[in-house]
């Protein structure tokens, strides 16, 4: 592999029109690793997805799957990916074995390997005993999606691609499903596209946020969490007259990034705010709380910012809407 | 060569397995099994100097008319529909080799109609014994000449049928454009001669393609042993051409 790398991409642009779709991206995959490939609708995510699966022809820039060009070899690289697009298509009136033996013949498989590979994926599906034998058109979303998945996974492809691979399954397949993208962790390269974050962050490596066409971000939970997030959120609940306390809050403007009473009362106030330095902000606390007599602290959490609160962060959607107000990093402050 | 292989096996076997088929085939057969006994009651009546098969090959257009639309019609727009293309262009398969594959199986389908209708003296002959010896209802040549017609007419009226399901999404749009145009395919020739005897002396330059284009010439040529290289020409090239312009839709739509 040229450079050690599954998927190169550089400089790739895409227009349609005089609309650009994508504009100058450039990223880069390692084999084994599963990025989670994030942005909100009519990003460029899929028109991306395209490119690197060889369906859509770049407008300028390279893309490189393992050491072959796409756009020189758009055949040879349909051997090396596996791609599962968003609403999963599948022929209404085949078997599900009849079809992914279908599949795995043009995938390349031959004689009794596509019998065994089939069961294979059946088996790693969770479809052997359930539903090998049923007729696609009878089958709920979440068989359809675990059809798709034994698809793509039928040729040993070296990339996985997967569009919104958990859309329509119940939290006991999102469970399966996350093994199983474990389980193969290491064997092959994921890329996988969703607006479920918190699935995307319980799985992947890395992820790349794209917006507008173009990459905002790229980089493992904790880094763009560094990056985007330059705050601690913090839950506090006091008890005793807080009326004081809340009035330096607001003076604190080096200390604290945004702050929001949710309840407020003679005994006491329950307060989320986000601090931009945990430690500092404990000790202005305890200097605080020993100037009040009276005022003790009930409840004391630490929130973690979430890769949604990063995304949004990432995308400056709420900043967009709403001018300069300033407004908290992470959801459920205001 | 092997995925061109593995697509028409499947293409068949999906034939054979969907309902639209058998509806397709009883419709066949209703048409040409009524067009059959009323051309053999009517030679009982008045005997004529054309045997019954030639007079029922020449009522073939009929059928191109209405069945291949409903044989054709699902092939590719039905994939467009459900996005099962875009999925199949993700194996190493072409767009050529998708067309072509979804044109055989289709066509390996319409001649296994056409064949069948062989029966249909068989069973006669059968059923009323001595019919056979009064009227002559197998008869070698004209069925060779006539079936040669079918199979090579076939290739043009089920690439037009082909192409008009790679232009759109709509089962029902692909069975009306390939209606419409194949109407036009097998009228083209009597038209463009009746319009030259209208203004004499005006479109004379038509007379030539009129006459190359003439389907019911053709057969009537190819039943009464006549084999020009014409007609190979014409339904060979025009199936090339038709396949190759869906060929080319497919490959631009196969990302929408």
């Amino acid at each position: 592999m040229a450079g050690g790398f599954s998927i190169e991409v550089s400089n790739l642009n895409k227009s349609f029109g005089v609309m650009e779709a994508v504009r100058d991206i450039s990223f880069t995959v390692a084999p084994g690793e599963v990025v989670g490939f994030l942005g909100p609708n009519g990003a460029g995510k899929s028109t991306t997805i395209k490119i690197l699966c060889g369906l859509l022809a770049a407008t300028s820039g390279r893309v490189r799957i393992g050491d072959i060009s796409v756009a020189q070899f758009p055949e040879k690289i349909k051997d090396r990916v596996g791609y599962m697009p968003e609403n999963n298509p599948l022929p209404e009136d085949m078997r599900i074995n009849e079809y992914l033996a279908h599949r795995a013949r043009l995938k390349g498989l031959r004689g009794k390997e596509v019998e065994v590979r089939v069961q294979e994926v059946l088996e790693l599906c969770d479809l052997y005993r359930t539903a090998r034998s049923k007729i696609i058109s009878t089958l709920s979303k979440g068989f359809r999606q675990r059809v798709g998945i034994a698809d793509v996974l039928l040729g040993k492809p070296e990339l996985v691609i997967m569009d919104e691979p958990t859309i329509g399954l119940d939290p006991h397949q999102v469970l399966l499903m996350r093994k199983l993208i474990q389980s193969l962790k290491g064997q092959m390269t994921f890329v996988i596209s969703s607006h479920i974050l918190a699935e995307i962050e319980k799985v992947c490596d890395r992820v790349i946020i794209i917006n507008r066409g173009s990459i905002v971000a790229s980089g493992s939970s904790s880094e763009l969490r560094e990056e985007f997030i330059p705050v601690v959120g913090v839950k506090l609940i006091l008890e005793g007259d807080a009326h004081k306390f809340v009035q330096n809050l607001s003076r604190e403007k080096d200390l604290i990034h945004f702050y929001s009473i949710v309840d407020q009362s003679s005994d006491g106030a329950s307060i989320s705010l986000e601090v931009f330095d945990w430690n500092q902000f404990r000790v202005w606390l305890e200097e605080q709380l020993s100037h009040s007599s009276g005022l003790k602290i009930n409840e004391i959490a630490r929130l973690e910012s979430s890769l949604e609160d990063i995304f949004m962060a990432a995308t400056k959607r709420s900043w967009d809407d709403e001018g300069n107000k300033i407004k908290p990093y992470l959801t459920g402050m205001s | 060569m092997r995925q061109f292989g593995i697509l028409v096996k499947n293409e068949l076997f999906m034939l054979f397995v969907s309902p639209a088929t058998y509806v397709t085939t009883v419709l066949f057969h209703v048409l040409t099994a009524s067009f059959y006994i009323l051309i053999l009651a009517d030679y009982t009546d008045i005997p004529s100097e054309d045997i019954p098969m030639v007079v029922f090959f020449r009522l073939f257009w009929t059928v191109a008319l209405f069945v291949a639309p409903l044989l054709t019609m699902r092939s590719i727009s039905e994939e467009r529909r459900l996005g099962t293309l875009q999925t199949l262009m993700t194996t190493p398969t072409t767009t050529t080799q998708f067309v072509l594959s979804k044109f055989f199986s289709v066509y390996a389908l319409y001649m296994l109609l056409w064949l069948s209708t062989l029966l249909y003296p068989v069973l006669v002959s059968i059923a009323v014994p001595g019919l056979g010896q009064q009227i002559p209802l197998l008869d070698p040549a004209t069925i060779v000449g006539g079936f040669l017609f079918l199979s090579l007419s076939g290739l043009l009226i089920i690439s037009v049928g082909i192409f008009s399901s790679s232009i759109t999404r709509s089962v029902m749009v692909a069975a009306i454009f390939s209606f419409t145009l194949l109407f036009f395919i097998i009228a083209s020739g009597g038209l463009i001669e009746k319009l030259a005897d209208n203004m004499p002396g005006r479109i004379d330059f038509l007379d030539g393609p009129a006459e190359y284009l003439r389907m019911f010439q053709h057969l009537e040529d190819f039943i009464h042993g006549i084999l020009d290289t014409r007609p190979f020409v014409y339904y060979i090239t025009g199936a090339g051409v038709f396949l190759a312009l869906s060929t080319i839709i497919v490959d631009a739509k196969v990302d929408s």
